[in-house]
């Protein structure tokens, strides 16, 4: 038994129905942790090169780490993997809440989906019962009433994951919902969900989870939740979760403001988070094991409805992105994403695209079936995000996200599709901010900020410097900050309460019984990115450097208005940029990884 | 008007210009190290946020937060006689 795992790994062949488990294996536990360094893992071996991200051979797995469930701050975490349909790369969206606590209750440290159903289902975990359930009733639901109906229908403690009509109508960035408003929301996983014909899993486990030394675990968890306590920051991130950086990127010019084409909103104040706190919100809300609940829950009295969030990437991509400044419109067009099942960051990007199409003409009332896409229009961004979620109208087009939906439409809207490697923009505009920009670039999973968040960094040397140190911060933040999704837990202690990392060390060796550092962590940190990078030259022919290059907005166009107004970073030093990084990361000058590279990191058995 | 002195509180001791600092600044995380990593300093009352942070040659983008005695400011705001003021910067985003 391992301890700090709960030791299977679940397969459910959806196309024969069978359901089979196998031991975690120690081998893999060892060198990938878990979350995503396992998503990785069976995602490169078992999902064939070349796999229709839509077809029976792409696999959903779904991996928990050593701290998932376990009494570690914020230990909520899981990583969903797959094939991503919107980029044809690799996809890992990482979902808190208490699912995966559940799972390893249940003894499961990845869920896998394989094949495809015949007919819609839900898969019924109830501890070692597994069963597919007939979801017909189910299908065509919204996230949110589907979720409750499952409670009520199976009891309080089972969690549910839960997919929308954008994933079961095929939108490619359709989310996967959780405990009514938090999401797996990137890449596509809901989508490749729902062509499994999957709309929910619930689970409940009744076991507990074995650790190497009780005692010690106790101890170093506690440590750990009194950093949490006393630290200066904690009021504050509870009082406002991620709503505290909308007025500071207002102030330094990252906001996205209309389709990215500024950093900063005239009418940003509208959207701050003191004013969503004094204006919506009800009450805060944690996932599994946290002593900082960001979540925020909202209610918006003009439409008699209420939500969990808005979280900050919401607020800039629904609100500022697409010029609209009341909160309560932004926290409705948060609820019917997320009852509907669409990513909100690649919705707020795709419908800011069409909207800037319009202004600009590429885009006619005729194409947008009477909506008038101008910026600010809420009932237009309302109708099209439900129009997208349904694939009707234009918004069959947008569903495809934004890189094919300006491929489709061309006339120069090409350069303003916000988005690397086919994955939208999240929201931090980075005209000139150049370690942002570059984490942008090089994100493993397309323009996502999770991976390496540097924008402070840039403010502290200086946004628009091009220098090997920026470069080795981002590199080292991309191998640091996501092994917490490898570990299962979520970062946020670490980052905005400023706790020590090194209080985790002595807690995942009382777990796991295995001593490590942070050295060791990043490290295998290194080795996955690695992994990833192979994947994406694996799955696209032709793959390299274009593939990371980012939006021309950010190296041609300056903003006229804002903070960063005439400011921008240029094409020159996106290229230096791009040369300094391969080079400290031992990848060639197209950005592929070499043989000295891969050997080092004992990869070489790994086919790109 | 010249900008008055400002020092770390615990040296504090020059009685003349106590009358003008009255407020106590706490930068969290980041931000310490612009103050000597101190856990706070006195500063005058009657300029702004903004002010005062240039003067403490704390880097104004930096500072993602100011609380005032508990509430949400803008660096506009006029430090007034006795507010305890909170500093946050944002290190790692979501």
């Amino acid at each position: 038994m391992l301890n700090g795992y709960g030791g299977k790994i679940l397969r459910v062949n959806l196309s024969s129905g069978k359901v089979t488990s196998e031991a975690t294996p120690p081998e893999v536990a060892r060198e990938y942790l878990g979350g995503r360094g396992f998503g990785i893992y069976f995602l490169f071996n078992e999902v064939p090169a070349h796999a229709d991200p839509l077809g029976p051979e792409n696999k959903l797995i779904i991996s928990s780490g050593p701290f998932s469930g376990l009494l570690i701050p914020g230990a909520g975490k899981c990583d969903f993997t797959t094939k991503s349909p919107l980029t044809g790369g690799y996809a890992s969206s990482s979902l808190g809440g208490l699912f995966t606590a559940e799972m390893k209750y249940a003894g499961l440290d990845c869920i896998i989906l394989e094949g495809i159903s015949p007919h819609p289902v839900y898969l019924f975990i109830d501890d070692q019962k597994v069963e597919l359930r007939d979801a017909s009733g189910l299908w065509g639901k919204g996230c949110i009433t589907v979720e409750k109906e499952l409670k009520e229908k199976l009891g309080e403690e089972f969690q549910i994951a839960v997919i929308g009509p954008g994933g079961e109508n095929g939108v490619s960035f359709a989310s996967i919902n959780h405990d009514y408003g938090r999401q797996a929301g990137r890449g596509g996983v809901g989508t490749v969900m729902g062509v499994k014909q999957v709309k929910a899993i619930a689970v409940r486990g009744k076991g507990s989870i074995q650790v190497a030394d009780p005692q010690a675990y106790r101890n170093a968890g506690k440590v750990l939740f009194k950093a949490c306590k006393d630290s200066e920051g904690l009021k504050a991130w509870q009082t406002y979760g991620t709503t505290i950086v909308v007025s500071w990127c207002d102030e330094v010019g990252a906001l996205p403001t209309r389709n990215f084409s500024a950093g900063s909103f005239e009418d940003g104040k509208n959207l701050y988070g003191p004013v969503m706190r004094e204006q919506i919100v009800v009450t805060d809300k944690g996932c599994f094991g946290c002593p900082s609940p960001c979540g925020k829950y909202s209610r918006m009295k003009r439409y008699n409805s209420q939500v969990e969030g808005p979280e900050y990437e919401t607020i800039g991509m629904l609100g500022s992105n697409l010029g609209i400044s009341d909160i309560q419109d932004v926290a409705q067009a948060n609820l019917l994403c997320d009852e509907l099942g669409i990513d909100t960051i690649s919705a707020g990007s795709v419908i800011g695209w069409a909207m800037e199409c319009f202004e600009k003409g590429i885009l006619t009332l005729e194409d947008t079936g009477g909506l008038d896409l101008h910026f600010g229009n809420v009932p237009s961004a309302f109708s099209m995000i439900e129009n997208i979620a349904k694939k009707q109208g234009l918004g069959a087009l947008l569903a495809q996200g934004v890189k094919k939906a300006a491929e489709v439409i061309g006339k120069g809207s090409e350069k303003f599709a916000i988005q690397v490697k086919g994955m939208e923009q999240s929201a931090y505009a980075t005209h000139n901010a150049t370690a942002m920009l570059l984490a942008y670039m090089t994100s493993d999973v397309g323009a996502h900020h999770n991976r390496a968040w540097a924008i402070t960094y840039d403010l502290q040397v200086g946004r628009e410097l091009v220098t090997p140190e920026k470069v080795a911060r981002v590199i080292w933040l991309q191998h640091f900050r996501p092994m917490f999704d490898v570990l299962g837990a979520c970062r946020l202690q670490w980052v905005e309460l400023s706790i020590d990392r090194d209080l985790y060390m002595p807690a995942l060796e009382a777990i796991t019984g295995i001593h490590r550092t942070w050295q060791d962590l990043e490290r295998v940190g290194e080795r996955i990115w690695n992994l990833t990078r192979l994947y994406w030259i694996r799955e696209n022919e032709g793959f390299g450097r274009v593939w990371d290059m980012p939006a021309p907005r950010f190296y041609d166009e300056p903003p006229t208005t804002g903070t960063t107004a005439g400011q921008i970073t240029k094409l020159a030093d996106v290229d230096r940029l791009l040369d300094m990084y391969y080079d400290q990361r031992g990848w060639d000058h197209d950005g592929i990884p070499t043989h000295k590279t891969l050997e080092k990191l004992d990869l070489l058995s790994f086919k790109a | 008007m010249a900008f008055p002195p400002i020092k770390p509180s615990k040296n504090w001791t020059c009685c003349p210009l106590k009358l003008n600092m009255s407020a106590i600044i706490r930068p969290a995380g980041l931000l310490k190290q612009y103050i000597q990593d101190q856990t706070s300093v006195e500063v005058a009352q009657g300029f702004t946020i903004k002010e005062t942070l240039n003067k403490l040659n704390i880097p104004s983008e930096l500072v993602a937060l100011v609380l005032v005695n508990g509430h949400s400011q803008d660096k506009n705001y006029q430090i007034a006689d006795g507010d305890r003021i909170q500093l946050l910067a944002i290190v790692g985003g979501g």
